[in-house]
């Protein structure tokens, strides 16, 4: 009880003094050093419309691919710890025939939208991530309104492989064609259009590709498809 | 100084109160959230030290002094999707536990002392 | 000419087409590991050469720093990725005959990229870029803590987890509050605008930092998955978790302390405390260990603690010896857990008792367990000698005298538990000869082959050191590098 009232106070007073020191920059006045250039330059530098996007797939481009790393290690370990695990199936009574219609009509759509998303990243807000998670959202819907629906390992294993080594591939031109990884080696394009941004739509391709699949074998495997096919 | 508490200081209380539910609860699903509010804490600290007063999102055509501050954004983009590998991971640790363990309760698991 | 980048980026892509392999010939899984692993070696010994020259600054996306990501290698890089990457080497040929629970190409998919995520932290001139390769690092060492799902493994991995997430998360609050005041995120950018931070600000950005990274370092208290993370992950797993991956969260916490945030007083004398608890109370808890991986666990994390405490002290010729000591940990510990891995095919479980007569049943494991204790204790003529002498000798010069005892203190604890176990594996009526295979016993016999050499010719390694001990102190000097136009 008494550490228990003792750490509170530790983390209420550690939480008091990183107030005061993040007060020392009022609210609403960001200061923008780095930034500055994204905001000024962001646009003809990368083509890029949105400037979260080229913050995101060029300027902290490494991150990214870091970023997509983590959600693929997730995939992996989270497959590795769960294999073998003896999932109990109850009987359940398939769903109704409104969920399962409207889920197979909605099915299409949802991964249309996801698409949308991850191709126009560089034009409006969205992207990879969001556009994939779509994507394995559509799927969560089709397990859940369908009791056999089955998603093949194999196609899932060689989307999120390959989507994760084009990008690497993309990065390795850029090094070999410019000198940097991850370089824009294509051009800028004309602005405010779909065809614009360099290589970044094409990453963001590859990220939805590889997030959607990602989000996707984590579901899989949490239902536990491989044990009682 | 009103809005210095209201967005730091209850992204700030968040974290710390994620902190702590981490730190004294037992049950693992209740560290799990714990971890998650924390998350959730930084992330809201993240957005709210980009903001500018009157701005948005950056996308143009946006005049300059309209927009906010683009990396936080993309910082909370990748610790967001972290966040979702680490939760992701910690749960199907708990599944595997209670079949090994029967239980969640981390305290019964052997012994926490160091 | 091979860029460091790749050391990162090629293991990324070969990870991600692990599954392919896997389905082409399960077999093909560890030789393809053990490829790349033999290029990052490759890649770092060609690094290595190029830093003797001067620094080197990668840039990615074509963009100068600050405005991109950078990695920056320095002498302090240039001989961690070299050793890192030796050691992983020899870890990847010591798993060629290794028995791995299913699914196989998972288990070395998780090892690539936890090398590489290590690798990267010790790369990387971005301090969100850090927080990204820590998190690489620290899932997939849950993923690997966890990887046999038995009772142990689990206990340790999901311990591992929760300090792990709380650290790390506390370390990008950190981030957080220094982008909010100097608004940028490249380590060397940072340190050039640190005098802008007032007092409060860089103390929570310190607490941040230090509590956050000392979960991986292993202070006390954050350390409490250690024991248990060790003694339930497979044997080479412990090793690399106490070799690299401790010494990876030890860089990123003096990189930061030194270069990023200046060392002030306080933060060190805070290292130095922080360091010397962390020696004492783990050894105290060695010296109850029945179990002698767990023994060993408690006394890495010991080992962990008498660095930062080197580090803490702050002069020159502490943070050489640090480095040494740092260095010798790594040889010592790769020694220590993968003969106690060969000990432990033979025998049922790793307690004391089970492994009295080890000794003579496998001759040249034990001999070289022996040599690997005593270097850490520090036996004149072996490696792990010079540095603990240095080690003192610092703590003479800066005259303090009630940490010197401290030290000595942990010491002897220290050579007590390990002589006893020693002892024991020396004693009993079991002759019989049934050494292991060679291939297994060659990766121990290199790392032994480098103690013997240092502790013959340590001053082989001296340049290195103090250029490594000079990268830390000179400040300005990194900052010069990266803003000031160092040709990338």
């Amino acid at each position: 009880m008494i550490k228990k009232a003792f750490l509170i106070l530790l983390v209420a007073f550690t939480g008091y003094v990183f107030f005061v020191a993040a007060s020392a920059r009022p609210f609403g006045s960001p200061r923008v050093v780095v930034s500055k250039r994204y905001l000024e330059k962001g646009l003809n530098e990368t083509g890029s419309q949105n400037i979260v996007t080229s913050v995101v797939v060029l300027y902290r481009g490494f991150d990214t691919l870091g970023e997509v790393t983590v959600l693929f290690l997730a995939a992996t370990a989270l497959a590795a710890l769960i294999s073998g695990f003896p999932f109990e199936r109850k009987e359940r009574t398939e769903p109704s025939l409104v969920m399962s219609t409207a889920s197979r009509y909605l099915f299409p759509l949802i991964l249309l939208f996801g698409a949308y998303i991850f191709v126009h990243g560089h034009l409006t807000p969205g992207g990879g991530f969001p556009g994939g998670v779509v994507i394995a959202s559509g799927f969560l819907l089709m397990f859940l309104a369908f009791r056999k629906y089955r998603v093949s390992e194999g196609g899932l294993i060689v989307t999120e492989g390959l989507a994760g080594f084009f990008y690497v591939l993309i990065g390795l031109i850029g090094l070999y064609l410019l000198g940097s990884f991850l370089a824009s080696f294509l051009p800028p394009g004309r602005l405010h259009t779909l065809l614009s941004g360099g290589i970044i739509p094409l990453i963001y391709i590859l990220i939805g590709f590889k997030v959607g699949s990602e989000m996707t074998g984590i579901l899989r495997s949490l239902k536990g498809e491989d044990e009682n096919g | 100084m009103a809005e210095n508490i209201i967005f730091y200081g209850s992204s700030i209380a968040l974290a710390a109160i994620g902190l702590l539910i981490a730190l004294t609860r037992r049950n693992l699903i209740k560290i799990i959230i714990g971890l998650d509010l924390m998350e959730t804490g930084v992330n809201m600290f993240l957005i709210s030290i980009g903001y500018r007063r009157g701005g948005t999102a950056p996308i143009f055509d946006i005049p300059l002094s309209k927009a906010v501050d683009p990396v936080p954004q993309a910082l909370v983009l990748t610790a967001i999707v972290i966040g979702v590998a680490v939760t992701a991971l910690a749960l199907t640790f708990a599944v595997r536990i209670h079949e090994k363990y029967g239980t969640l309760d981390i305290s019964k698991l052997r012994e926490m002392k160091w | 000419m091979v860029s460091p980048i790749l050391a990162i980026v090629i293991p990324l892509a070969i990870a991600f087409l692990m599954p392919f392999f896997s389905a082409l010939s399960r077999k093909s899984v560890k030789w393809v590991f053990l490829a790349v692993i033999a290029f990052n070696f490759y890649a770092a010994i060609m690094t290595f050469l190029r830093v003797l020259s001067g620094p080197i600054l990668v840039v990615t996306a074509g963009i100068k720093p600050p405005f991109a990501i950078n990695l920056l290698i320095g002498p302090l890089g240039g001989l961690l990725f070299l050793l890192f990457e030796g050691v992983a080497f020899l870890y990847a040929i010591f798993l060629l005959k290794a028995e791995i629970k299913e699914p196989v190409h998972r288990f070395f998919m998780l090892f690539l990229l936890n090398v590489a995520g290590a690798t990267g932290m010790i790369l990387t001139g971005d301090l969100f870029n850090l927080f990204v390769f820590l998190e690489i690092t620290g899932i997939s060492a849950y993923g690997l803590v966890g990887f046999k799902r038995d009772k142990k493994g689990l206990e340790g991995g999901v311990k591992y987890l929760i300090l792990g997430s709380v650290g790390s998360t506390l370390f990008l609050l950190g981030v957080a509050l220094l982008y909010s005041q100097v608004g940028t995120l490249n380590m060397a950018d940072i340190a050039g605008r640190i005098w802008m931070l007032k007092k409060p600000t860089l103390y929570a950005a310190f607490i941040m930092f230090l509590v956050g990274l000392g979960v991986e370092a292993e202070l006390f208290p954050m350390n409490a998955w250690v024991p248990d993370a060790y003694e339930g992950a497979h044997d080479t797993v412990t090793a690399i978790l106490s070799t690299v991956l401790s010494k990876a969260g030890l860089y990123a916490l003096i990189r930061v302390v030194f270069t990023v945030l200046s060392p002030q007083k306080a933060f060190l004398d805070l290292l130095l405390w922080a360091g010397l608890i962390t020696l004492l109370l783990a050894e105290l808890s060695a010296l109850r260990q029945k179990n002698v991986k767990r023994m060993i666990a408690y006394s890495s994390v010991g080992q962990m603690g008498l660095v930062v405490f080197a580090f803490g002290m702050g002069s020159l010729f502490a943070l050489q010896a640090a480095l040494f000591q740092a260095v010798n940990h790594v040889l010592s510990k790769g020694v220590l857990f993968l003969s106690l891995a060969i000990m432990g095919k033979k025998r049922e479980g790793l307690e004391l008792e089970n492994l009295r007569g080890i000794g003579r049943e496998l001759p040249v494991t034990g001999l070289l367990f022996s040599i690997g204790a005593l270097s850490l204790l520090g036996l004149p003529f072996l490696s792990g000698f010079w540095s603990k002498i240095s080690l003192l000798l610092s703590t003479a010069d800066l005259k303090l005298w009630v940490p010197l005892g401290l030290v000595l203190l942990a010491s002897i604890i220290e050579a007590f538990y390990y002589l006893r176990t020693i002892g024991v594996f020396y004693t009993g009526t079991d002759f019989r000869f049934r050494e292991t295979a060679f291939i297994r016993l060659l990766p121990v016999l290199v790392l032994v082959f480098v103690i013997l050499y240092l502790g013959f010719r340590p001053g082989v390694l001296a340049p290195y050191l103090k250029g490594a001990a000079k990268e830390l102190v000179d400040r300005s000097g990194y900052i010069g590098w990266v803003i000031g136009g160092l040709k990338p």
